[in-house]
């Protein structure tokens, strides 16, 4: 079944505004829209490694033996990606993960963001030429300040759970470009790993509120 | 003043990409109307840059600066000789710019030939390095646009080249290169930027449209 997406753009200031609408035609588009629940407060108790320790989690957590999480600063920096959860004694938590992000920092009592991964199908086959991508990550509420850094890890992975590809989805209004026409010259981060992508896995690094991780794309 | 950068991707859900900067100082340019060309009834290649064509209800007259286009080619800034008729001599072509685009065309070729249209765009210095932002929109079948030293022609930039309705955008805040960067060195302070245009259809006039944004 054929489909088609609109590319559109949008230039302004004050007294002029200049806008194209590009309509772009495939075989087939893929979309998906994942409602990542807020992350909890954790206190770092110990610190085994750049990417390892026991934290505290505030009450009524849901983090579970074998839970996978991604751990953030409190702005919503990514210290530590792909944490296994190997014990959970009330709110005490011990995790391990690897060595992607800025590393969990030596401070004994640090308070960051513990979220869960959420993960939902993609299939999109190995032999797909992109013709468009766009995806966004949205705070549910507030946006955090531009200035933060705050962004989301999501993470496609191929068959056989492997990595393809992580990328950080700043929030708006931090400056980041997620829309590419390819059939239109631009280049896009993800095109050459997300063919052959099963499954799509993001966390939310803000804990004050819910978000939205969207994504869509037109291939052949 | 706020400048806004906005993309968005649709197709069962909607993904929109809003940059919105504060920069210093705008500028617009437009929007300006460009004069539809002439078809040739009949073309004659001399040499690679000179040769004439045969334009029925032209305006042309000697000494007018034009642009050339035809299937697969254009050859910008060209001098009409002296016009006889319907007989537009090519007597003069800045072969050794880089705007001057493709060699002529071989004999019996079917040309437009358009004229310039010149805008000044005093004090714009559309080059500078604190320019963070240029987005000039095309409106028509094809055409041409190049910044130049007003006072002296022959510095004129290579020529970008609009095909149909088309918005270029130039975010060099975000890496793109400024397509005008070449001729700071010529354009600043000895002499002020213009802009020159033409019209690669035959039945309809263009528009051009441009937005810029500055730290100066």
């Amino acid at each position: 079944m054929s489909a088609s997406a609109i590319v559109t753009r949008h230039i302004s200031i004050p007294g002029m505004a200049l806008t194209d609408a590009n309509s772009i035609s495939a075989a087939s588009s893929k979309r998906l829209t994942v409602r990542l629940p807020r992350g909890f407060l954790a206190t770092l108790t110990t610190r085994t490694n750049d990417h390892a320790g026991v934290c505290v989690l505030e009450d009524g957590h849901d983090i579970t033996i074998s839970s996978v999480v991604d751990l953030y600063s409190s702005a919503g920096v990514c210290l530590v990606k792909n944490c296994t959860v190997s014990a959970v004694a009330g709110d005490l938590v011990t995790f391990a993960g690897t060595a992607v992000g800025s590393g969990m920092p030596n401070t004994p009592g640090l308070a960051f963001t513990c979220s869960a991964q959420v993960s939902s199908d993609l299939a999109i086959p190995d032999t797909s030429v992109i013709h468009a991508v766009g995806y966004s990550a949205n705070s549910v509420g507030a946006l955090p300040d531009a200035a933060s850094g705050a962004a989301a890890c999501v993470t496609f992975r191929d068959v056989g759970n492997s990595l393809a590809l992580t990328v950080q989805v700043a929030f708006q209004p931090v400056g980041f470009d997620n829309v590419s026409n390819i059939d239109a010259g631009d280049s896009s981060t993800v095109i050459d790993d997300i063919a052959s992508t099963t499954i799509v896995v993001a966390s939310n690094p803000l804990r004050t509120q819910k978000s939205i991780f969207q994504f869509g794309c037109l291939l052949a | 003043m706020i400048v806004t950068n906005k993309k968005t991707y649709s197709s069962g859900i909607t993904i929109t990409r809003s940059d919105p900067r504060e920069h210093r100082g705008v500028f617009t340019i437009g929007p300006i109307t460009i004069p539809k060309g002439f078809a040739s009834s009949s073309f004659t290649h001399t040499t690679n840059s000179t040769g004439s064509v045969t334009l029925p209800g032209h305006n042309f007259i000697t000494g007018d600066v034009f642009d050339l286009y035809w299937s697969g080619g254009h050859r910008a800034t060209v001098t009409a000789g002296v016009v006889s008729g319907d007989v537009v001599p090519i007597v003069s072509t800045p072969d050794d710019l880089a705007s001057a685009g493709s060699n002529l065309p071989v004999n019996g070729t079917a040309v437009v030939a358009s004229k310039q249209v010149a805008i000044s765009a005093l004090g714009y210095y559309l080059g500078h390095s604190a320019v963070q932002l240029l987005a000039m929109q095309f409106t028509g079948v094809s055409g041409l646009c190049y910044l130049t030293p007003l006072q002296n022609p022959d510095f004129a930039d290579a020529p970008i080249l609009f095909t149909g309705d088309e918005l270029k955008v130039y975010d060099i805040e975000l890496g793109d290169s400024n397509p005008f960067a070449d001729l700071i060195t010529i354009s600043e302070g000895t002499t002020f930027n213009g802009i020159r245009l033409s019209n690669g259809s035959t039945t309809d006039d263009a528009t051009f449209r441009l937005i810029g944004s500055a730290n100066l």
